[in-house]
């Protein structure tokens, strides 16, 4: 009886704790990176997570690359005053401030994966490669969601 | 005897209720036409092509309440969100939303077939109707919606889309309701669609 009891509850937990995994690596701290499921037939993806040096010395985020896509690069969305949406890639390495971080999160910066080469559904695990001009390369497995039913269109207003 | 009294008196109530439902929403009516004093000029003339391959033209609109969005599939982030969202929307409103029409009109037809407009659109909600026109359509679509897209070249012959992000709301009229913008919240939206079609 226990056993199942036990057995209900890591069943219960599984999707949480599949959410929720963080990386160190030396002095990088790299939580919660997941990608929103891509709708059937779309070509690109984005991934999210939060980067955290800890370290006394800043860093960048030099490369990002996976296998499972052609490119991979660092995006940002704009929103203009007269209500126009503009994607760009980022300007430059992105900077990890000593001692500070960096949030890619629907409507701001993100991870534009570009030419998928396999379907991403909800709950498959891809690796994800990180460089960082200090910290070096690390392998990162981001988890496919579906989009947070509790979003809203107004997160989309930082750049 | 008795019984006849009762029915006519009935029927008196009756017409007393309706008259002055009728006249509430003449003032209303009355009320937003002072409102609106100044309707903004927007929508007009199209014909585009439907995700399942019939042609949609502004007559189509009529009688119906259209909300439409203009975007592309290629995009990862404002897109899709919107798309969610208007999903989620409608599955609020419930019976409220029935004469809603969602339209995602393409900004990039080059890349957006009728064939991946219906695989991209599908995924959301079976409500949605993705439009796609040739280069003179969407021109000519996206002038009378007053919507601003341009071709952004990035790295490797890939490109992006600029595009207005706003979700006009078309009355049964044809004529320009509303806008949802994206500051609106959830909620926001949701009440603003049922003081709307409810």
């Amino acid at each position: 009886m226990r056993v199942l009891l036990y057995a209900a509850l890591c069943l219960l937990a599984a999707p949480f704790a599949a959410s929720a995994h963080d990386y160190e690596h030396n002095a990088i701290y790299l939580s919660h990176p997941w990608i929103v499921e891509p709708p059937p037939g779309a070509p690109t993806a984005a991934g999210y997570l939060m980067i955290t040096n800890d370290g006394e010395d800043g860093d960048q985020l030099v490369s990002v690359t996976a296998d499972f896509a052609e490119r991979t690069e660092i995006h940002s969305m704009i929103m203009t005053d007269d209500g126009i949406m503009q994607m760009r890639p980022h300007d430059g390495p992105l900077v990890v401030p000593a001692g500070g971080d960096v949030l890619l999160e629907p409507g701001g910066l993100h991870i534009m994966f570009m030419g998928l080469r396999e379907s991403l559904k909800d709950g498959d695990n891809h690796a994800v490669v990180l460089e960082f001009e200090t910290a070096g390369e690390v392998v990162v497995e981001f988890t496919v969601q579906k989009r947070d039913g509790a979003m809203d269109m107004s997160h989309g207003d930082d750049s | 005897m008795k019984m006849r009294f009762v029915l006519v008196g009935l029927v008196a109530v009756a017409v007393v209720v309706i008259t002055a439902m009728g006249v509430m929403e003449w003032q209303r009516r009355e009320m937003a036409v002072a409102v609106n004093v100044a309707p903004i000029d927007l929508g007009g003339p199209f014909t585009m092509t439907a995700h399942d391959g019939r042609t949609v033209t502004q007559e189509d609109l009529e009688g119906r309440r259209g909300l439409i969005f203009f975007g592309f599939t290629t995009c990862p982030e404002i897109c899709p969100a919107t798309l969610n969202e208007v999903s989620i929307w409608l599955d609020a409103l419930g019976d409220d939303g029935a004469t809603i029409d969602p339209y995602f009109v393409t900004v990039d037809p080059e890349r957006d077939t009728p064939e991946r407009m219906a695989e991209y659109v599908g995924y959301f909600s079976p409500r949605i109707t993705g439009l796609v026109g040739t280069d003179e359509q969407l021109a000519e679509m996206a002038r009378g919606y007053k919507v601003y897209y341009a071709r952004i070249d990035l790295d490797d012959d890939d490109y992006t889309m600029d595009h207005t992000a706003a979700i006009y709301l078309m009355d049964t009229d044809g004529n320009f309701y509303d806008a949802i913008t994206h500051t609106a919240t959830r909620e926001e939206a949701i009440a603003k669609l049922r003081a709307w079609a409810g």
